[in-house]
């Protein structure tokens, strides 16, 4: 298993390119199952479903000067700053494993992380959950994606993120409100210092996901660098998408930025 | 031009579907933090959808052809099309 610190923090697109230069590669057969752990500085991410304008509130996005950014997961809004810890686990598994193979395997390795510092449970398939003081509080949100045989899943921990302006970013649609109350867990987020009442080192933390992933996959960790190719393709998918209009407030579709010829010795 | 929007809470997920009623012919636009696999499978139904005249027989049976194939996570096809079906209403007399 690589194991991969890289990060831009300044650049949550470029960053955000890299992950899929990641995954393609992966795919390609060029570079091994890979543990990345990132951070951003300060930037709302919307699920590839998702229509910024629609999940983000943009007075705010312009007040804390945060960067609005796409993925390529479905799924929900999140808001990320350097107080929270952004993990991707990308595999090759086994054939068919689809959907069950993700939440039922990889996903062990994230709980079993969190599992070294607090009570955790998942609920609701994905929705990985702290008690804090007989409540449970959710700590981290994550998505998933997969092709063939090849998997990503990737999530977020919260450690000591600013609440304030995360709930200030995201809306919460009205409908949700309506129908659960806040009391759905996914509005009921918290920092893992919060809930631990004590500060965690963020090297601890990646200590015990290295040390569990490479576990859950029977790899040795081995830390690494990125290829050159998967920087190369990194800044080609930056250009062509993940600075673009079109795929961060847009919602165009991935197979839109195919067309980009540059692409092609990458496939 | 009318726009119809209607939004439904799945088991997991919120599904959004904005419909546009152009003359007698409609456009779709499905969003929210749903999750599809695989998931252009939803720009595949925006586009099978677009242009269609606005009778939900038609437009239902469309929806599950095109997600019949589709891994959902918390949510169904009947998920869909009681979204996009909800817009529907919001734009036909």
């Amino acid at each position: 298993m690589r194991v991969l610190m890289y990060e831009v923090p300044g650049n949550p697109h470029l960053s955000m390119a890299f992950e899929e230069a990641m995954w393609r590669e992966l795919q390609r057969g060029k570079v091994p199952n890979t543990l990345r752990i990132w951070r951003h500085r300060s930037v709302a991410i919307v699920g590839y479903f998702q229509m910024a304008e629609e999940e983000l509130n943009f007075e705010k996005i312009r007040e804390h000067k945060i960067d609005v950014l796409r993925r390529i997961t479905g799924g929900g809004a999140v808001y990320q700053d350097l107080g929270c810890l952004v993990w991707t686990i990308a595999v090759k598994g086994p054939k068919g494993g689809g959907i069950n193979y993700i939440y039922d395997f990889l996903l062990k390795g994230f709980v079993n992380t969190l599992k070294k510092f607090a009570t955790v449970r998942v609920e609701n398939i994905n929705d990985v959950v702290v008690e804090h003081n007989g409540v449970g509080r959710k700590v981290s949100g994550t998505s998933a994606t997969f092709r063939d045989e090849y998997y990503l899943l990737h999530g977020t921990l919260l450690v000591d993120t600013d609440l304030q302006i995360l709930s200030s970013v995201l809306k919460v649609p009205r409908i949700k409100l309506a129908d659960k109350g806040i009391s759905e867990v996914k509005y009921r987020v918290t920092n893992l210092n919060d809930a631990l009442g004590r500060r965690v080192n963020f090297d601890e933390i990646i200590d015990e996901m290295v040390k569990s992933y490479s576990e859950l996959l029977g790899e040795r960790p081995i830390y690494d660098i990125p290829t050159k190719d998967e920087l190369d393709l990194a800044d080609e998918l930056y250009r062509i998408k993940f600075s673009t209009p079109e795929w961060n407030l847009l919602r165009f579709p991935s197979s839109y930025f195919e067309k980009f010829r540059n692409l092609e010795k990458f496939k | 031009m009318k726009i119809g929007i209607f939004e439904y809470k799945a088991r997991k997920g919120l599904i959004r579907a904005t419909i546009s009623l152009y003359d007698d012919t409609i456009e779709v636009k499905i969003t929210g933090d749903f999750m599809v696999f695989p998931e252009d499978t939803i720009w595949e139904l925006e586009k099978n959808l677009k242009g269609m005249k606005a009778d939900e027989e038609l437009i239902s049976k469309r929806i599950e052809e095109t997600l019949s194939n589709a891994t959902m996570i918390g949510c169904t096809v009947d998920d869909f099309k009681r979204t996009i079906i909800g817009a529907l209403k919001e734009v036909i007399p």
